[in-house]
């Protein structure tokens, strides 16, 4: 980690801080943030369990605590001095952004063995992108609302770091950790499996196919998965009801508070006999790209990656600015094509629209009662229409990058497609 | 149409998702041309014809294998099988015969020959009776007095004694029993004696036989495209209620609180004023009314609570006029409600009547006027009190003016409970005529167990109807489980009749109307009654068509690419 990191990591640790400290009343009214706090991630409800579990009752009684009971166990060794819990917040973003550099460091994201952008050295520096990351202002107001989000981004960053310096049962063990405290980023096993794969050095190569290798690492997977549920049955003092209350309500939206998703509108809305349908529906409509995603990008691993946390970010059941804070970091390592990408204004007005006005309309319809639901439903849609737009925007620019790299030739001229 | 917004809206962003998912599945090299010189675009590598001939499979493989099964199993429409049939023969009055035979001892130790009188009596009964499915059974009891045959209840028991001396035939009730002391007189002849006999039987039971007449009947029309519509063996005695009093009946049918297993009893004490400020309710009411309460208990069980309530006030539409003292009487007057007052008197704006509790409530009010109304007096009520249909009764009371105004004693609530009681009877349903409360209880059990017949059989009927009318609902198991509970606890019930023992009746009658309730509101079916089969382009298009068309699109295309090189490899060889 060269000085410019040190300089970045320290002077976001200063600022976060300074907000922690400087405005008292900032984190309670961000943690109050639909944005920002969903029911599996908040702050709030994480004491509500805290506070039942600390008095000998089940964290799940009650129906507001939805989080892993790790979490639990977790914060009931920390003093419950409000200072110690910023400093594990600010401590998780600093791990953040660490493994980001890693991962800058290594040049995955423009280079891989099979594939080499031929704009790499337009790529942004690792201190560049740890600050695209700890001074995103969807980020600091993450960390200061205190979701529990927080430690997954620090464990799927973790888990990527691992997968780019070919540590595939330290990934895919990271990556265990990230599904067992929110359930999606399972997702994120295959293309990790090849990320770590491709990583390997040719004469390990040779020793071990991409079957067996896979193999390999997804029993570790299951086995850490299942290991991780064992401690939290023993933790919840050996009861499975943990399993309902956190991944059955990312599965089946008992909860509909409203978040910057697009699940809780619909299933309000929908006749009641057909919400299993939709709900299977919107489940596989978040896994139906994983396979297509690792055909066709499989040369960039890490890219699968960063689409599939970007795609999850829109779609999953109950998302917030801080899944979407992490796929944007994760996307800042591909600065080299951002000039491929065709809609950035269009993209970075939008994001700003909706940031600006998703708290107006959220209080003109909660607090001023001069709007309804469907204001604040609208933001939110113009929200994920911007994220879909960068998504598949960057996709596009990544696709042309490949294409440059094979075809020299073609650089700068205008394409269609056809 | 906010129901359509969802669809609409999360189509949109379904599009665009398939946007992305679309241009990833596109190869840029065959995608793309340089679009300045107009040549074809160079040919595909086949490396990258077979990634996206995978891309394309390996959504059709998750949208097949996965999505098309949950799409079966989340929408499957159960349908439990139901025994339709059973349920149309029951509504329509078919499969079972209610009959109520009312069996009546006769005790006669005096009579030189009572085997002849019974005969004589049971023949006059039989031909004064037109309504068969309710008929009156003597049986001489002489030397089987306390042997019931199979259980069945003995309806009454006729004690004929001499009367005295010169007097007409008479007879009397016991109040606290089944006796009918019949006293005939000496110099009687047998023909007047037994023509007495059938006549104040009649008299005894001609409520009760009207009620179940008129319930029976109501139920029997019931308007279901059932091929045969009941030709005679269906008519509960359709016939005999043109006879009675129509009329005098469905007036005393809509007094009558829908029968519950169970009622909540609330005495409320609604005054004026500030005073009185306490009640000796609960004495009184265990004292006067709890004997009635535990005499109803095999009928239904009662909670009871009270309130006092201080300055309610009228409604502002009741204004009681004031009618001063005719001369003689001397001076001052009395305050008196016109008829059109009393629908209106509950003040249901402002007193606190709700009910708390998930069985019916009956309301009993009494009401103490202010001091500058009173007194408040109903001129048509020599008791002062009146009854609400369906929902209670209230009585005006105006205290003595000597008295404590600030506490009523168990005492002065004792005119009050009495008329309670009997105002509750009659919101019950019990038949007001024979003098004797265990009789009336029975003709109660009798009546309710018909009525719970009739509803739950009625219940039914609509079920089977409704399950015709609309295919496209579902019925969940616990719907079947109620259905064949219901049917056999009114199959079991028509026999407890027919066998006499009514109370057993009355509890499965119970059961049936409990379960066929169960049955029509299953919260899952009541949802989607109103969902007609055209919705469901409705829900699916929206979302569906955006996802569709381009992962249909795609396929085609693949297809038609794999055609075209199948018939050039052909061509080849």
């Amino acid at each position: 980690m060269d000085r410019r990191s040190f300089t970045v990591i320290i002077a976001a640790v200063v600022l976060r801080l300074a907000m922690f400290m400087a405005f008292p009343s900032l984190p309670d009214l961000l943690t109050n943030r639909v944005e920002l706090s969903t029911p599996v991630t908040s702050f709030k409800r994480l004491q509500e369990g805290l506070f039942l579990y600390t008095h000998g009752l089940s964290p799940y009684d009650g129906g507001v605590f939805h989080q892993a009971p790790l979490l639990l166990a977790f914060f009931t060794t920390l003093p419950s001095n409000p200072i110690v819990v910023y400093l594990v917040y600010i401590l998780s973003d600093v791990l953040s952004a660490y493994s980001l550099i890693q991962i800058a460091t290594s040049g995955v994201s423009v280079s891989t063995p099979y594939h080499t952008s031929s704009r790499k050295s337009s790529a942004w520096p690792p201190w560049a992108v740890a600050a695209a990351f700890l001074f995103n202002p969807f980020s600091i107001a993450t960390c200061i609302a205190r979701p529990t989000i927080v430690f997954t981004n620090t464990v799927i960053l973790t888990a990527i770091a691992k997968g780019v310096q070919g540590q595939g049962v330290a990934a895919v063990l990271a990556l265990a950790m990230a599904s067992y405290l929110s359930l999606y980023p399972v997702l994120l096993l295959p293309p990790m499996v090849l990320l770590a794969y491709d990583t390997l050095p040719a004469v390990k190569k040779k020793e071990c196919s991409l079957g067996s290798f896979a193999a390999v690492l997804t029993s570790v997977f299951t086995f850490a998965a299942a290991g991780l549920g064992a401690l939290s049955w023993g933790i919840t003092g050996g009861s499975w009801e943990f399993l309902a209350s956190t991944y059955g309500v990312h599965l089946l939206l008992p909860d509909l508070t409203p978040n910057v998703g697009l699940w809780w509108y619909f299933f309000i809305e929908m006749f009641d006999s057909f919400r299993e349908f939709f709900l299977c529906v919107f489940q596989l409509h978040l896994a139906v790209y994983l396979a297509g995603l690792c055909l066709r990008l499989r040369k960039q691993p890490l890219f699968v990656i960063t689409t599939l946390l970007g795609i999850s970010s829109i779609f999953k059941s109950y998302p917030s600015i801080g899944d979407t804070a992490l796929y944007l970091s994760l996307l800042s390592l591909y600065r080299h094509i951002f000039p491929l990408m065709r809609y950035t204004f269009f993209v970075t007005s939008t994001l700003l629209y909706a940031t600006l006005l998703g708290p107006a309309f959220y209080h003109l319809w909660i607090y001023a009662g001069s709007g309804n639901a469907n204001f604040f439903y609208a933001i939110t849609l113009v929200w994920s229409l911007a994220v879909t737009v960068l998504v598949s925007d960057a996709i596009f620019a990544v696709l042309r990058d490949e294409w440059e790299t094979e075809r020299p030739e073609m650089k700068g001229k205008e394409i269609v497609q056809i | 149409m906010s129901e359509r917004l969802g669809p609409d809206v999360a189509a949109t962003i379904a599009s665009a998702a398939l946007a992305v998912a679309a241009e990833s599945k596109t190869p840029p090299e065959s995608a793309v041309s340089v679009s300045q010189k107009r040549k074809s675009p160079p040919p595909d590598t086949p490396e990258n014809t077979r990634n996206r001939s995978l891309v394309i499979l390996s959504f059709w493989v998750v949208v097949i294998t996965v999505g098309l099964p949950l799409w079966w199993v989340t929408t499957a429409i159960y349908r439990a099988p139901l025994p339709l049939n059973e349920m149309q023969s029951w509504a329509d009055g078919r499969a079972c015969r209610a009959e109520f035979p009312l069996l009546i001892d006769v005790e006669a130790p005096t009579l030189p020959d009572p085997e002849n009188l019974l005969k004589t009596v049971q023949h006059a009964l039989d031909d004064a009776n037109d309504f068969s499915a309710h008929h009156l059974r003597l049986r001489l009891s002489a030397n089987s007095s306390h042997v019931h045959d199979g259980g069945e209840s003995v309806a009454a028991t006729l004690r004929l004694s001499q009367g005295a001396a010169g007097s007409p035939h008479s007879y009397v009730l016991s109040p606290s029993s089944r006796i009918i002391d019949l006293f005939y007189s000496p110099s009687y002849n047998p023909t007047s004696l037994s023509a007495f006999v059938a006549s104040a039987l009649q008299e005894i039971f001609a409520e009760e036989q009207q009620m179940i007449s008129y319930l029976l009947a109501s139920s029997a029309p019931v308007p279901s495209p059932s091929p045969s519509p009941g030709g005679g063996n269906g008519g509960n005695g359709v016939k005999v209620v043109s006879k009675v009093n129509t009329a005098e009946i469905a007036r005393k049918m809509s007094r009558i609180v829908k029968y519950s297993s169970m009622y909540h009893l609330t005495f409320s004490l609604f005054t004026a004023a500030g005073a009185p400020s306490s009640w000796e309710i609960e004495e009184a009411v265990s004292e006067y009314l709890q004997p009635l309460l535990d005499a109803l208990g095999g009928i239904s069980g009662f909670t009871v609570d009270s309130q006092i309530q201080f300055y309610a006030s009228l409604s502002s539409s009741v204004v009681p006029t004031w009618e001063p003292h005719s001369e003689e009487e001397g001076a001052g007057g009395r305050y008196t409600l016109k008829k059109e007052d009393l629908s209106s008197f509950i003040n249901s704006a402002e007193w606190p009547l709700v009910s708390i509790t998930g069985y019916p409530t009956i309301n009993f009010i009494i009401y103490i006027p202010a001091a500058d109304q009173s007194p408040l007096i109903i001129p048509t009520s020599s008791t002062n009190a009146f009854l609400l249909p369906q929902w209670g009764g209230v009585m005006i009371h105006n205290p003595p003016a000597e008295s404590d105004v600030t506490h009523l004693t168990k005492e002065a609530l004792k005119p009050a409970l009495d008329i309670f009681a009997t105002q509750l009877l009659a919101l019950l349903g019990a038949p007001t005529h024979p003098a004797s409360l265990p009789i009336r209880l029975d003709s109660l059990t009798r009546q309710r167990s018909a009525e719970l017949l009739v509803s739950a059989s009625s219940t039914l009927g609509s079920l089977y109807r409704l399950t015709l009318a609309l295919p496209s609902i579902s019925i969940p198991s616990s719907v079947s489980t109620s259905v064949s509970s219901t049917l056999s606890s009114l199959t079991a019930a028509c026999q407890e009749l027919r066998r006499g023992r009514f109370g057993g009746a009355l509890e499965e009658g119970r059961n049936a109307e409990e379960q066929a309730e169960k049955a029509f509101f299953e919260k899952s079916m009541v949802g989607q009654v109103y969902f007609p089969e055209e919705h469901k382009v409705a829900v699916y298009l929206p979302l569906m068509g955006p996802v569709g068309a381009p992962l249909v699109m795609a396929a085609l295309k693949e297809i038609s690419r794999l055609v075209r090189v199948w018939k050039a490899s052909k061509l080849g060889k």
